[in-house]
């Protein structure tokens, strides 16, 4: 029985071959959502490389609650609610920065990064029954990091962080590993976008490989002409679901950068994964160098880029991660952050910049067009004809193989099998229906 | 100095009025081939070798935008912004080589899908005499919202 508190069937809204136009309208099902996925699950916050230095911070997002992602004085990482003890008013205003204090600019109660309370104006004003150690900036209660990549959760219990990860790690892995020195770094920065629209229409179109070659059509005239040639055979493998609601267009080498051809690399890129930058020799021999050979740093570099979604907000694309900021049932922002290869000459790292730009950000090729069908699916989504959307394409034409990584993981055959899209709905549904 | 700031304040509202009309040949032929058009997301002190922006295109990817734009398939201009720009605060400097450098603030607002958005900034020109006639070797825009959460950026800035 999948009733919940707020009275909600989503047994009756999530179907195995479709799924109801409220979830994506319902303010009350945006508020379970912050509840239930973004609150009490873990979600992606940052990346240690964006705060090197003790000192460094920056201003970040849990759902809706804005969190202080910091790095103390010993080194320590800390996700900090963004809030002041005394009359809630936020400590930190500035989007990122190096201090050792952050001080509430109201009645000027001041916090370690630690989070620790440190000052207190007037502090001979308070009681005996004040003490300033049960006032310190709450820190998020459960903090996981994987090679840099920094989750947390607002819930002080719940499933453990390697549980959830599950199978997405090995793709986060694959993520580092291209790097020479094995490390990525997201100090470029980041664009941020907003559509309005719900956030799961990104979150389903990551992984829809059925609109590629509509919606992107215009970034095939850019790719060489044996690459758009190239037809997509239909074989399994060309879809994953990894449980936990992660999933990922191809699974196979071969079948991933088959999509990426199609997607499209950089323009003028040659090689499968040339968007990446990766295939450069001196790439290659880098990650030789530290993997102890040039047979296993080609089928890393082989195997190429991911392009995965790690429920519920972070996405592994090409030469970015991109991370999921919902605000509201019908208003969502999507932040861009290019990653650079530690080790990689520099101008591997420049070439994955301007790929980035004129690939996936504001002024790029396809994530403009994508935000556009998302607008357009909300206004869509607003008439109360026929309320329900269609996901049965590759229904029931799926298998377990093993991916590259041998993990086994049910996969698609058809061309843009919504598998992936099956699964996130048949995961949200299991969060959801909880009480 | 006099003829010449009338001739270079006609050339940006000349160049004002091709992108608000979506004149993307014409717009294309104001720049010379070793142009750059460059939109940071960052501010004045941002470095584009090392820190991300919204477009940085060279002659040859100005050319992609545009062919993009042209395309029938550009979906986020399906239909095109509606734009109307205001170029203001002109001010003329003398760069390298002959460049012109010149600073302007525009507002310019554009309308779609029923919504008026607002888009203000300042741009930096280097204009070069090229067989009598200026074109654009460089274009820098920075929107006072450029670190904010934005829309999309196919029509011209």
């Amino acid at each position: 029985m999948a009733i919940t508190r707020s009275g909600i069937d989503y047994d009756e809204l999530i179907q195995e071959d479709r799924v109801h136009g409220r979830l994506y309208c319902d303010p009350d099902i945006f508020q379970e959502e912050m509840e239930k996925i973004w609150h009490r699950g873990w979600v992606y916050v940052g990346h240690e490389s964006e705060i090197k230095e003790p000192g460094d911070y920056v201003l970040r997002n849990i759902g809706l609650q804005s969190v202080i992602m910091c790095r103390d004085q010993d080194g320590r990482v800390h996700l900090l609610m963004n809030r002041c003890r005394h009359r809630a008013n936020t400590v930190c205003q500035a989007e990122k920065g190096n201090s050792m204090f952050f001080r509430c600019a109201y009645h000027g109660w001041s916090y370690s990064n630690k989070g620790d309370l440190v000052g207190v104006t007037y502090e001979d004003g308070y009681d005996e029954g004040f003490r300033k150690e049960e006032y310190g900036l709450i820190n998020v209660p459960r903090v996981g990091i994987h090679r840099g990549f920094i989750f947390g959760s607002l819930s002080p219990t719940g499933e453990d962080f390697y549980d959830y990860l599950g199978d997405a790690k090995n793709y986060i892995d694959r993520v580092c590993d291209l790097a020479p020195d094995g490390e990525v770094l997201l100090t470029a920065g980041r664009q941020k976008i907003h559509y309005r629209g719900n956030w799961k229409y990104q979150l389903e179109n990551l992984v829809d490989g059925y609109h590629v070659p509509f919606v992107h059509m215009m970034s095939r005239v850019y790719e060489s002409r044996a690459r758009v040639d190239r037809q997509v055979p239909q074989e399994y493998g060309s879809t994953g679901d990894y449980g936990h609601g992660h999933t990922t267009l191809g699974i196979l080498a071969q079948r991933r950068n088959d999509y990426s051809a199609v997607a499209g690399g950089r323009v003028d890129q040659r090689g499968p994964t040339g968007a990446a930058g990766t295939t450069d020799p001196r790439v290659m021999k880098g990650i030789a160098k530290r993997v102890g050979s040039m047979e296993e740093a080609e089928r890393i570099v082989n195997a190429g880029p991911p392009h995965m979604m790690v429920f519920p907000n972070l996405m592994l694309i090409w030469e970015a991660i991109r991370v999921l900021q919902p605000v509201s049932a019908n208003e969502t922002q999507i932040h861009f952050y290019p990653v650079m290869l530690k080790g990689a000459p520099e101008d591997i790292n420049i070439m994955r910049l301007r790929s980035h730009e004129f690939g996936q950000g504001p002024g790029g090729r396809t994530g403009p067009d994508d935000w556009e069908m998302f607008e357009r699916n909300q206004l869509g989504m607003e008439q109360r004809v026929n309320e329900w959307l269609l996901l049965r394409r590759g229904f029931n034409d799926d298998k377990v193989l093993e991916d590259d990584f041998g993990v086994p993981v049910r996969t698609g055959r058809v061309r843009g099998s919504e598998l992936p899209q099956r699964a996130i709905w048949q995961h949200y549904k299991s969060v959801m229906s909880a009480l | 100095m006099a003829l010449e700031r009338q001739e270079i304040e006609s050339f940006l509202y000349r160049e004002a009025r091709l992108m608000d009309e979506h004149h993307y040949d014409e717009w294309e032929a104001l720049w010379t081939d070793d142009a750059l058009y460059w939109v940071p997301c960052g501010g004045d002190d941002t470095d584009p070798q090392h820190q991300v922006s919204h477009i940085y295109d060279d002659r040859k990817h100005i050319g992609y935008r545009t062919a993009r734009m042209k395309s029938g398939a550009c979906w986020a201009q399906d239909p095109p912004s509606r734009l109307c720009r205001l170029i203001s605060n002109i001010e003329i400097q003398e760069g390298d080589n002959d460049d012109i450098v010149v600073y302007s603030k525009f507002n310019l607002s554009e309308l779609r899908m029923h919504r008026q958005n607002t888009w203000v900034g300042k741009t930096t020109h280097k204009l070069r005499r090229e067989n009598g006639s200026l074109k654009v070797a460089y274009k820098k825009v920075t929107l006072v919202n450029m670190d904010e959460d934005i829309g999309s950026l196919w029509f011209l800035l």
